[in-house]
Parts: C-alpha cells; sequence; structure tokens
C-alpha cells in the first residue's frame, strides 16, 4: 500500500516498482522504545510495590488533672468554665427547656421543676407532674449536674441524654414521649428552621436530646465566691466562712461531699452509723435508692451523694425532701452519716461555708 | 468478531488480575494497626491512672474522687473505642471475646471502685474521728477523777484501733475486736453522761474494724485486676494478624512481580513478533507491488467501495473507457454501464458480492464516445472482521475482440441449431469414435432416445436400422465412425427405436471433414416417410373432403362431376346433378351462433345421406349448399329423389337448446347428358335452377331447362363482376384499417397498420372483402382494384400528413395480390403513386402472401428488390401455411413474418400449432425479421402469443377495425391490450 505515489508516477511498460528498505533505522528506534517500555513496565512495578513501614511515634498521652496541679490539695475544686459549647445548639437547647409541649399537655416544661430562678429545682417536696400528679424523689437540681457521676438519685442513668428519658416518659412527671415531640416540634418552623441550622440532619429525636444536654452543659456555676476563693481569691470568702469550711472538712463532711460538685460523684449509704429509715412507717420504692437499679443488698438506701453547689437554694432536703432546712439536714447527716454530736455554733459556720457555694450562672442574668 | 471478543476479554482478564494484585499489595494495616496499639497503650495508661488515684485517695494522698469519676468514663471510653476500633473489626472473630472480657473486667472494676469510694469515705471518718471522740471522752472521765482504768482502757482502744488501720493481721483484728467487747461490756461503768460519746466511739472503732479490711481487700482486687494483661493479650493478638498480613501481602508482591515479569518478556515477545512481522511484511508488500504492477500491466483494475463509487482505476481502466481518472473516482460503475444486462443481472452480481463471494461474468460496458467494449470481469469483495465486504476490486480482461467473434460464431451456431431443431427430419452426428455428438429433437423422437441421454451413447445403440427388404442391419460400418466422403443415401430403411416401434426412413449417410480433408465423423440426416405418407394420404383426403360434414368437398364434387361427364359422353348414359340450398339456414346461424349452424349442417348432411343412394355423391359445396351427383339416374328419378330430399328436410326438425327450428331447401336439378357442355356450365346451371328454385318459392325442386333466361343472368359469381367493376367506376370503395400492436408497448402509440379494402354495394350496404375478392381474383378484377387501394391510401395519406404531422412514422401495410405481382406495369404505377403523393416509401409496407411470392419467386424478388431499394419494407402473409415455407425464406428478402392466422387461432389448444408457431418466431428472429401475429382475437392468444416472444400482434383482441381516414387522423393513437373478444365490425 505504501508505494502508491511512486506506482502512481511510472507508466506503463516502465521499470518495474521497488521498495526501498528501511531497517537499519527502524532497529534502533525499536530497540530504544523497547527499553523505554520495560523501564516504564519496571518503573510502574516499583511503585506499585507498598512502602516501607512508617515508624510508630506514639500519641501523646493526654495526662488527667492531676490533683497536685492545683497547688493545694483540696478536697473541693473549683468548677470549670463551660468551654467549647455550640451556641446555636446551645440556644436550641434553651428554648426547649422552657417549651411545655415537651410535656404530653403541653402544661409542663424542664423550667417547671427545674426552675433555673430557684436553684434549678423547685420549693416542693415531690414535683407536680402532669395533670397534678405528685412525684416520687425530690427534685435534684438541674444546675452543674453536668459534672455527676451518674444521674437520678439513684444513679440508674449513666449520660445525660439517658437521663432526659426520665422526667419526658413518667406518666407523672411530663408523660410524654420522643415521637410526640418530635411530631410537635415539626410543626414549628422556627424549630425546623434552627435544627436545621444547627444540624446537618435537622431536626431528630437524637438532636433534641442533643440540644437540650448541650444547654445543660451551659448550665454550670462557676464563679461562686468559694470557687473564687479556690483559684486565689483569699478575701472571696470570710473567716467565719473559711472557719465553716475548717469545719466541714474537719467534721468528714468533705469524705463524700468533694470534689467539683461538693458530692455528686459517688454512690453512699443514707444511714452509714444509724439506721435513718428505722422507725419510719413507709419505705417507698424510692427509699430503696440504687437497690433498685443493682438488686444487691449492699446498695439498699445507698444513693448518689447530692452535690452541695447551690445546695442554700434548694431545700427541702434530701431524697425525700424531709429536712426544710439547711439545719436540719446539717443535723441529720451529723446523726446518721457521721456518727457524731455537732455544736449548733458549729453548724452555723459550717451553713456559712454552704452559702459560699452558691453561684451564678449566665442564664440567670 | 470472536476472536476480537477473545482478545478483548483477555486484556480485561490482565487487568483485573494486575488490578487485584496490585489492590492486594497496597492493602497496608500498619495505620490501623498503630492507631490500635495507640489506644490501648492509653487503655493502659487510663488504668494506671485509675490505680494510682485509687491508691492516692486510700491514703488520703488524694481528697477527691473527681479523678476517679474522670477515670471511669475514660476507662468506659476506652472500652468503647476497643470495640469500635477499626483494626480489631478487621479481625472481630478473634478480638470480640477479648474486648468483651476487658469490657466485663473494667465494668468489674468500676463497681469495685464504687464500693471503694463510698466505704473509703466511712473508712476516713471513723478513722478520723476515733481521736477526737477518745479525746473528748478522756477529757470528760479525768474531769471525773478515779477512772484512770477507763481512761486507759479508751486509750488503748484508740490505739490498737488505729494501728489495725495499718495493719491487717488477724490475730490482731481478733485481738482488737476483743478490746471493744470489752469495753462495749463496761459500758455501764461509763458515767451516763458520756456513754453516748462510748456508743459512737464503739461504732467507729467497728466500722474501722469492718471497713479496713474491706477496703484492702477492694483495693488488692483493684489493683489485681488483669485489664493491663488483657490488654497486652490483644495487642500481641493485633500483632499477629499484622504480621500474618503483611506475609500474605508479601507473597501477593511475588506473585505481582511474577506476573508483570511475564507480562513483560510477553510484551517483549509480541514486539519481537511485530518487528519480524514488520520485515515479512515489507517483503509482501514489496512483492504485491510487484503484482499490483503486473495485474496493472494486463488488466483493467477498479476498486469501489461498499456504496459502489469508483475509489481506484487503473490507466487501463481510464484509456479503455476513455474517461480520465478524475472523471471516473467518486462516480459508480454506471457511468460505463451500456444498459446492455438487466437489473436481474446485476443484482445477481450484488448477492453474490453480498455473500462474500467472488463474481465472474461478461459485462459489456461503454466509453465515453458511445461505443460498446466487453470486459471478462472478476470481482472480488474484501470483507472486514464482521463479514461485511468493505470494498470490491474489479479486474477486467478486454474481451471486445472475442466477444464480437464469439457472437458471431454464436449467431451462425444457433442458426444451423435452431434450424436443425425445427427441421422435420432427423439429424445425428457422430464423432470418429462412433459415439454420437448430436441428435436433434426430430432424431430423437423417432430413435425413442431423449437427446440428453443419446449423447455420447454409441450409435449402433441408439439408432437401429435396417434394410427393409432384407431386413438386414445397416450402418455397421458407422461403428467405427466414419462415414465414405462422398456420403451415402437410402431410401428403402427401417428403423427400430427404443420402444420397438417401426419408421419407414430415407436417410443419407455423409462423412464429415476437416479442412485438410480429414474424417472428423459422420452425420446422418434421415426423415420418417411413414409420417409424410400418412400425411400425404390425409392430405388426399382433407382435399376432397368438407372437414366440417365429412362430405366430398367441392373441389372433388367438380372432379366426379368431370368424370361423370366424361362417362356420359363415353357411355350414352344419363346422370343428374343436385344443386341444395337450405332456406332457413340463415336464422339458426344467427340466433344459436355458428356452432349451432354447424351442428345443424352435420346432422343435416346425415339426412341428406339417408335420403341418396350409397353410389351417390353428396357433397358440400359451401356455407348452406350443397350438391349430390346422381349415376345414372334419369331426370325424372333425379326428380323424384329431390322431391324426396325435400320432404325429408322438411320433416327434419333441428333441436338447439330449448329452441325447435324447421327447415327447407331449395334444390336445383340438371341432367348430365352427353350433349351436356362442361362441368362449368352445368354447376352454372344447377345454381340457376337452385335460385329459381328459390325465388319461386322455397323448398321446393326445380329442374333446369335451358331455357331459363332469368337465371341465366344471375348464374354463379358472374354476378359480382359488373357490381365490382360499377364500384370501381363510381369509387365505391372505402378503407379501413387494422392497428398492429407492437410487443411490450403498452401505452406507446400504434406505428403499424394494415389497411384493408370495402365494397359498398349499389343500396349503400357495405360488403366484406371475403364475399367479394374471389370473384375479383377469379375474373382477373385484382389488379385494378390494388390500385385504387394503393392510390386513395396515398391519398389519404398525404391528407392526413398535411393536418396531423403526428401521422409520419406510421407504417401502412398494404396488400398486393398475386395478380399485381403478375403485373409489368404495377412497378411503375407505385413509382408514379410515391411521386404524385410524395409519401415517403419507408411508410408503405406491402403484404404479399407465400404461396402468391412462391409462384411468382422471380417476378416477386425483382417487385421486392425494386421496392425495398426506394426504402418500402415488405411482410410476408400467412405465413407457415405453406409447405415449404423455411427452404423460401432464406430468399425472399421480406422484413416482417405475419404467421399465418390459423396457428394463431389454435395455438391456445394445439400443442403442434404452438410448436409451430415458436419455430416460425424462433426461425424469423434468427434470420433477423420481425413477426407478426394476425387473428389475435382474445388474451388468451395475446398472453400464448406474447409468450412466445413474437414482435406485433393484431386482430380483434388487440384492435377493431376502424376507417381509415379517421385512424390517421386521430393518430397517435395509443395501444391498449382489449381484453374482451369483440365480434368484427363487419
Amino acid at each position: 500500500m505504501g508505494n502508491k505515489s511512486s506506482s502512481h508516477q511510472r507508466q506503463r511498460g516502465q521499470a518495474s516498482p521497488a521498495i526501498v528498505s528501511e531497517d537499519t533505522g527502524e532497529n534502533w528506534a525499536f530497540l530504544i522504545f523497547l527499553v523505554f517500555l520495560l523501564s516504564l513496565v519496571g518503573l510502574a512495578l516499583w511503585l506499585s510495590f507498598p512502602k516501607p513501614m512508617k515508624t510508630h511515634s506514639p500519641a501523646p498521652f493526654q495526662s488527667p488533672a492531676m490533683p497536685a496541679e492545683w497547688g493545694f490539695n483540696e478536697p473541693i475544686q473549683p468548677i470549670p468554665f463551660a468551654t467549647n459549647i455550640d451556641p446555636k445548639r446551645a440556644a436550641l437547647g434553651q428554648r426547649l427547656f422552657y417549651d411545655p409541649q415537651l410535656s404530653g399537655d403541653n402544661t409542663l416544661s424542664c423550667n417547671s421543676c427545674h426552675d433555673l430562678d430557684k436553684g434549678g429545682a423547685d420549693d416542693k417536696i415531690y414535683s407536680l407532674g402532669v395533670g397534678g400528679a405528685v412525684g416520687q424523689i425530690n427534685t435534684p437540681t438541674v444546675f452543674n449536674a453536668v459534672n455527676n457521676i451518674a444521674w437520678f438519685w439513684d444513679g440508674r442513668a449513666t449520660t445525660l441524654e439517658d437521663q432526659l428519658d426520665g422526667p419526658i416518659l413518667r406518666p407523672d412527671e411530663m408523660d410524654s414521649d420522643w415521637e410526640t415531640i418530635l411530631q410537635k416540634l415539626s410543626r414549628d418552623k422556627s424549630y425546623v428552621a434552627d435544627f436545621s441550622a444547627a444540624y446537618d440532619d435537622g431536626l431528630t429525636i437524637d438532636n433534641i436530646k442533643n440540644a437540650l444536654v448541650t444547654f445543660e452543659r451551659t448550665l454550670v456555676t462557676p464563679d461562686s465566691p468559694f470557687d473564687r476563693y479556690l483559684r486565689g481569691d483569699y478575701y472571696a470568702i470570710d473567716e467565719e466562712e473559711k472557719r465553716g469550711y475548717q469545719l466541714f472538712k474537719d467534721y468528714g463532711c468533705s469524705s463524700c461531699h468533694q470534689g467539683v460538685n461538693v458530692g455528686g460523684n459517688l454512690f453512699q449509704v443514707f444511714g452509714v452509723v444509724a439506721n435513718y429509715f428505722e422507725g419510719r412507717s413507709n419505705i417507698t420504692k424510692a427509699d430503696l435508692g440504687r437497690f433498685n437499679v443493682t438488686g444487691r443488698e449492699v446498695d439498699r438506701h445507698r444513693f448518689r451523694v447530692p452535690s452541695l453547689r447551690n445546695i442554700a437554694l434548694t431545700a427541702p432536703y434530701f431524697h425525700d425532701g424531709s429536712a426544710s432546712r439547711l439545719e436540719d439536714a446539717v443535723y441529720t447527716m451529723a446523726e446518721y452519716q457521721l456518727g457524731r454530736n455537732i455544736s449548733a455554733e458549729d453548724v452555723g459556720l459550717i451553713i456559712r461555708f454552704l452559702h459560699t457555694l452558691t453561684g451564678v450562672n449566665g442564664e440567670q442574668e | 468478531m470472536k476472536r476480537g471478543w477473545k482478545q478483548i476479554a483477555t486484556v480485561i482478564v490482565v487487568m483485573l488480575t494486575l488490578g487485584f494484585l496490585f489492590y492486594k499489595t497496597q492493602s497496608d494495616h500498619s495505620a490501623d494497626y498503630n492507631e490500635a496499639i495507640d489506644t490501648l497503650r492509653n487503655f493502659k495508661r487510663a488504668d494506671a491512672m485509675f490505680n494510682q488515684n485509687i491508691l492516692l485517695s486510700r491514703y488520703n494522698l488524694l481528697l477527691h474522687y473527681d479523678p476517679l469519676k474522670e477515670g471511669k468514663f475514660r476507662l468506659e471510653a476506652m472500652v468503647k473505642e476497643i470495640r469500635q476500633e477499626g483494626y480489631s473489626q478487621v479481625h472481630a472473630g478473634a478480638t470480640e471475646a477479648e474486648a468483651n472480657a476487658i469490657a466485663q473486667l473494667v465494668k468489674e472494676k468500676l463497681e469495685l471502685a464504687e464500693s471503694f469510694k463510698s466505704r473509703n469515705a466511712i473508712l476516713k471518718n471513723s478513722t478520723r474521728y476515733l481521736p477526737i471522740g477518745v479525746g473528748q471522752l478522756v477529757d470528760a472521765l479525768r474531769k471525773d477523777g478515779d477512772s484512770t482504768a477507763l481512761i486507759n482502757q479508751v486509750s488503748e482502744l484508740l490505739g490498737k484501733t488505729l494501728s489495725f488501720s495499718v495493719t491487717s493481721d488477724e490475730p490482731f483484728r481478733l485481738h482488737v475486736l476483743g478490746r471493744i467487747e470489752n469495753i462495749e461490756r463496761s459500758r455501764d461503768l461509763y458515767p451516763p453522761a458520756l456513754r453516748p460519746i462510748l456508743d459512737h466511739l464503739i461504732v467507729h472503732a467497728r466500722i474501722v474494724m469492718r471497713e479496713k479490711l474491706a477496703l484492702d481487700g477492694l483495693v488488692g482486687r483493684i489493683i489485681s485486676m488483669p485489664i493491663a494483661a488483657q490488654l497486652d493479650e490483644l495487642a500481641e493478638i493485633y500483632e499477629h494478624h499484622y504480621r500474618l498480613h503483611n506475609a500474605e501481602v508479601l507473597v501477593y508482591q511475588r506473585v505481582l512481580y511474577l506476573f508483570a515479569l511475564v507480562l513483560l518478556f510477553y510484551i517483549g515477545y509480541i514486539m519481537y513478533k511485530l518487528r519480524t512481522g514488520t520485515v515479512a511484511l515489507n517483503k509482501t508488500v514489496t512483492d504485491l507491488n510487484y503484482q499490483k504492477f503486473a495485474l496493472d500491466q494486463h488488466s483493467i483494475v477498479s476498486i469501489t467501495d461498499v456504496a459502489g463509487r469508483i475509489i481506484y482505476v487503473n490507466d487501463r481502466f481510464a484509456d479503455i473507457s476513455q474517461y480520465s481518472r478524475d472523471e471516473l473516482l467518486g462516480k459508480d460503475h454506471r457511468v460505463v454501464n451500456s444498459g446492455l444486462h438487466s437489473k436481474e443481472f446485476f443484482a445477481e452480481m450484488w448477492a453474490t458480492l453480498g455473500r462474500g463471494e467472488v463474481w465472474h461474468g461478461q459485462i459489456r460496458n461503454r466509453c465515453k464516445n458511445g461505443d460498446h467494449y466487453w470486459v471478462d470481469s472478476t470481482i472480488v469483495p474484501f470483507m472486514d472482521d464482521e463479514g461485511q465486504p468493505y470494498q470490491y476490486v474489479s479486474i477486467r480482461t478486454d474481451i471486445t475482440e472475442d466477444k464480437r467473434l464469439e457472437e458471431a460464431l454464436f449467431k451462425e451456431k444457433e442458426l444451423a441449431e435452431v434450424t436443425l431443431h425445427a427441421i422435420a427430419d432427423g439429424v445425428i452426428t457422430v464423432g470418429v469414435d462412433g459415439r454420437i455428438d448430436y441428435i436433434n429433437p426430430m432424431a430423437a423422437r423417432l430413435s425413442g432416445w431423449r437427446a440428453e441421454e443419446a449423447v455420447d451413447e454409441h450409435l449402433s445403440k441408439i439408432f437401429k436400422v435396417y434394410d427393409n427388404a432384407t431386413r438386414e442391419p445397416l450402418m455397421s460400418h458407422l461403428n467405427s465412425g466414419v462415414a465414405d466422403a462422398e456420403g451415402v443415401s437410402q431410401t428403402n430403411v427401417l428403423l427400430v427405436s427404443r420402444t420397438g416401434k417401426e419408421y419407414a426412413i430415407e436417410m443419407a449417410v455423409s462423412a464429415l471433414q476437416d479442412r485438410k480433408g480429414g474424417a472428423i465423423g459422420t452425420v446422418i440426416v434421415f426423415h420418417d416417410v411413414t409420417a409424410m405418407r400418412t400425411l400425404a394420404r390425409q392430405m388426399t383426403y382433407q382435399a376432397a373432403h368438407d372437414a366440417l360434414t365429412g362430405l366430398v368437398n367441392r373441389r372433388e364434387f367438380d372432379r366426379r362431376l368431370n368424370m361423370m361427364l366424361e362417362s356420359a359422353r363415353e357411355h350414352g348414359t344419363d346422370h343428374a346433378l343436385c344443386y341444395l340450398d337450405l332456406d332457413q339456414f340463415k336464422v339458426v346461424n344467427d340466433t344459436c351462433g355458428h356452432v349451432a349452424g354447424d351442428e345443424l349442417l352435420r346432422q343435416l348432411s346425415v339426412v341428406l345421406a339417408s335420403a341418396i343412394r350409397d353410389r351417390d355423391t353428396l357433397a358440400r359445396l359451401g356455407g348452406d349448399e350443397f350438391g349430390i351427383l346422381l349415376g345414372e339416374c334419369p331426370i325424372d328419378k333425379a326428380s323424384a329423389i329431390a322431391t324426396k330430399i325435400c320432404e325429408v328436410v322438411k320433416d327434419f326438425r333441428f333441436v338447439w337448446g330449448e329452441k325447435s327450428f324447421g327447415l327447407g331447401v331449395s334444390i336445383g336439378v340438371v341432367p348430365i347428358t352427353p350433349a351436356s357442355d362442361s362441368v362449368s356450365s352445368l354447376t352454372s346451371a344447377a345454381d340457376t335452377a337452385c335460385y329459381a328454385a328459390k325465388d319461386s318459392g322455397r323448398n321446393r325442386v326445380h329442374v333446369y331447362e335451358d331455357d331459363d333466361a332469368i337465371t341465366q343472368q344471375r348464374q354463379g359469381e358472374m354476378r359480382w363482376v359488373p357490381r365490382i367493376e360499377s364500384a370501381l367506376a363510381e369509387n365505391r370503395f372505402e378503407l379501413f384499417c387494422q392497428p398492429i400492436a407492437a410487443a411490450n408497448a403498452e401505452n406507446e402509440a400504434y406505428q403499424r397498420c394494415e389497411v384493408l379494402i370495402r365494397m359498398i354495394d349499389e343500396v349503400g350496404e357495405r360488403v366484406p372483402p371475403g364475399a367479394f375478392l374471389p370473384a375479383a381474383e377469379r375474373y382477373n378484377l385484382m389488379p385494378s382494384i390494388d390500385r385504387w387501394v394503393l392510390k386513395h391510401t396515398f391519398a389519404i395519406y398525404k391528407a392526413a400528413t398535411r393536418e396531423n404531422p403526428a401521422v409520419k412514422g406510421l407504417v401502412c401495410a398494404v396488400n398486393l395480390s398475386g395478380a399485381s405481382l403478375n403485373d409489368e406495369k404495377i412497378l411503375g404505377f407505385i413509382h408514379e403513386q410515391f411521386e404524385a403523393y410524395g409519401v415517403p416509401p419507408e411508410a408503405i409496407c406491402f403484404e404479399i402472401t407465400e404461396t402468391v411470392a412462391i409462384a411468382n419467386l422471380t417476378k416477386a424478388l425483382k417487385l421486392i428488390n425494386d421496392l425495398k431499394e426506394m426504402g418500402c419494407s415488405f411482410a410476408l402473409d400467412d405465413f407457415g401455411s405453406g409447405l415449404s415455407s423455411f427452404a423460401y425464406l432464406k430468399n425472399l428478402p421480406v422484413d416482417f413474418l405475419k404467421i399465418d392466422g390459423n396457428f394463431i387461432l389454435d395455438m391456445v389448444e394445439d400443442q403442434t400449432d404452438y410448436a409451430m408457431v415458436r419455430a416460425i418466431n424462433e426461425i424469423g428472429h434468427v434470420m433477423g425479421l420481425k413477426t407478426i401475429a394476425e387473428y389475435v382475437e382474445n388474451e388468451r392468444i395475446y398472453a400464448k402469443a406474447e409468450g412466445v416472444g413474437i414482435d406485433y400482434f393484431q386482430g380483434y383482441g388487440v384492435a377493431e377495425t376502424l376507417s381509415f381516414a379517421d385512424f390517421l387522423s386521430n393518430c397517435p393513437v395509443k395501444q391498449c391490450r382489449v381484453v374482451s373478444v369483440k365480434e368484427p365490425l363487419l
């Protein structure tokens, strides 16, 4: 085919056509091409081998806050300021916290019992649920709840999200369920829009819970006088209050009421040295405490040690709300938990100290 | 196509394998593994930290449980993490149990820690209170005085209890417990005011005793919880998996390496093959170029694409077609299409090529200047992978000269073959080996063999002949295959056919010689004499008898009459002649048709025969006329017989369908005496007498008398002579014509017609030519009529041409009678007419009958040649009715053959006539004549004739007879096939 032009020019009857062989040049080109191709394949092969294993450098270990770090070893620790809070989610949580749609009959919000203006709890022995239903246990404060080891008096919730189920589902509290709440909120365009803005997947049950929990994380009172004192402000509390603090430690209160929350991070039997429930005519289920969770005899009447943060604001006291005044509570504690006599003067000083634990939350301002 | 798929599949498989191996080698778990190990390490640290904080809390170095709380959360998170850990997920089966075990351990540990926290707080408070309580108690006791023993007891309790809180000796514990019980027992020794304090002290001391032991156990259990060991174990599992995986990757690496190596070598091999292939290819290309050069030198080459467009032509193509290369490229081969070959021819060609087969054939092409050239063409389709042609290479050789020679040869051969095929003689040619080379149909028929069977057989097997007289086998010497050079002719030969049938034949045997006189075979020509004799007998009979009734015909009747007249003169005997004319025959004919008429005549002939004696002659003289010869019968008796016949006919009823007819007959009787003048006078007299009988009232007998003056005038055709003469004088003729249709030219204009004549009698009625032309022929009036026809034809043609130019190109056929052919002045007359009217000679075609032409061959030839020289054309009319037509045909330079109408009419029914028509048509075509079919009266005949291949058609089935002048003025008249049979106009 290649020699078309040459035969084209030739007239008939003239010399026959011939082909010029281009052997010599092509051989070299072919050889070079072959070597190039081989090296290309070789390179591809070499590249295809896995890289040598990377030498492993362990990630630096994030050391937890050491007790000595603070400078002086105190049983009570200052409340850390809330950080890393998503403002949109927190705002949503706040709105939900005050939203009565979370209750079955739209009458109660979280704030109905955990009144943020009343220390994050109400002043009743037992809070009233929907339709005037009476609760079975005294309402703990929502303030600083985030720093507890577990939630409810018996510590049956191990996460804040689980804790939400309690009040929402109980028929004698808000008597609702998450599906209903989701439907109610879905009708509110502003909720839908705000959730869409705050969450990729918009309004969902998990996101409702997350918003509430996020808001709860902001409900801390990190700036009480005693916190300031712990942080180094020696004059944040007066001498009597310092004495009260000393007595608090000396009497052994701080054996349980310690840590950031001045309690809240362990369980203790109510009635260590004497039987608190002896002589009580009616032992309710709530009185059984952690026994209801674990079923173990050792947990009978064991409760999560309540936080003493803002304790002055959250009367009445104990799970059964049996102490209406702080003095009563201190006396009861001395008798049943410490097994000691305590003078009225010491009680007064301790109460002075306890008042320094009352802090302010940003929400209240 | 399949191979292509296979290759693609192979490539895909190789790519997939490569990809798979590559993927496998890229599987690097080190990141996952490192992460997992990190997690485990952090887990261990968290666990250790937790343990540390437990211990710190236990020994009051840590005053709050927040670190333990955080440690709890941390450990729980770690448990969660190792369960979600990506690396452990990969090996879930091996590590899930481990993770579960660790989770369980952590859970237990955390529960123990909770317990620890609670108990630790209690123990702490109790140990804190004990010194304080003892101090208060001792102070109070000291105030009382006299209570040293109690003070000691209390102090000892404090000391021992506190001692116990740092030791865990069991005997010591029992000892301390004993002390506590002692104090309890000696409670009453204490002042009542101090007893509550003492009670508190005892409670706290017991708490210390209880909690210290429990706490130590708890701490021990917490610290010794084998979480770290479990984590190490998990790490080991991870590491094991990791190593296994790395080993697996190593295997894949090696496999990949090997695979790639094999592939590499394969690629190299293919490159090498390609390279060597290229060298071979170059060689092949060189060879091909030489071959192409050689091909171009020899052949006409062109290449077309699938669409038939020329994409390459060589110089020879351009040279022979006279087109330049540029004129050809992009065109298709229709450029050189000569139009000779049918669509089917090319369709077959494309079908062959379409199947991918090579096509061979000979094609006539057309040059640029319109000349033709023949090529022997070989077309090779080039097929692509899918088996579809993508171009066609056509290689042609110029065979124009071969073709010309071949055609000439073929024409010769065909003429000979067709002739041999058609002739009634048997012809056999035998090669020198005595085997038959050729046997024509007649010879095959007679021998009883089929031609194709007989060929190559030995002559003696096929052609068994014997001397008819001696019954000796003949031709045995021909077995050698060579006859005497001068030839042998034998007339009395018996041929025994294959079936044993015997034929009397005449045969001639001649030697075939080549140019040098060498024998190349023998030719045997023979014909069946038996058939000819039978035919002769038949013809004799037919010549003497009427076909319809089987009675004697006019010719025989005349002969017998002559014999009778002679016998009368010789022997002086009296005979009688009767003429019979049926009276109501026309009624039957008109109301029931010719078939009924024919049937009536047949029945009547039987009736008549019964009425006369056996020795008498009953003849049908024509139409409804009968004649009877009564031998040795005086006129009285003859008259009586005639009367009897009248009565018989009168009694006879002819029934046709539902109709019944009565008949009458008028009979003229003439005596045949020695005095009778001549046959013609006798017949004339009988005719006259019959007329007289009719005139005098029908159904009666009239005996002729010499003085019968009235009848005299009316004798026979004589009547017509003055009528024709007066018609000529008064121009009482009219010209009609019948258009002649050309084959395969429907909807085109007629180009031919035959001019016909009609006479108009004294009262203005048209007389058909059959009525007066026989008389005109007999009394020599035909030359005058022919002249009248010629003159008026020319005049009308001329007049029509002036008004209607479309007439030009129309060819008019004019009949020339035998008498005119003999007329020496006719040629001059025709010349005059041409000059006078200026009619183009090409427009005139003369029709002469075969018999007439042959009877006056010399004169006819002169006339034909003269007129043809002028430009006129000639047609041979009624061809086939004569006997030796074919032989003369070669001598008559006519242009058209008009096949005898009787063949045409019967060819639908009669196979012999059909074969005859075919033979005439073939011979006519071979001789280059156009053929015309007459009497095409209906569609069936038309279809049959068309099938034979006749060129022109004439008859009522094609077009009716119409006025010549009208036809010309209406020119051009379109041809259309007439479907139904129509009665003639006249």
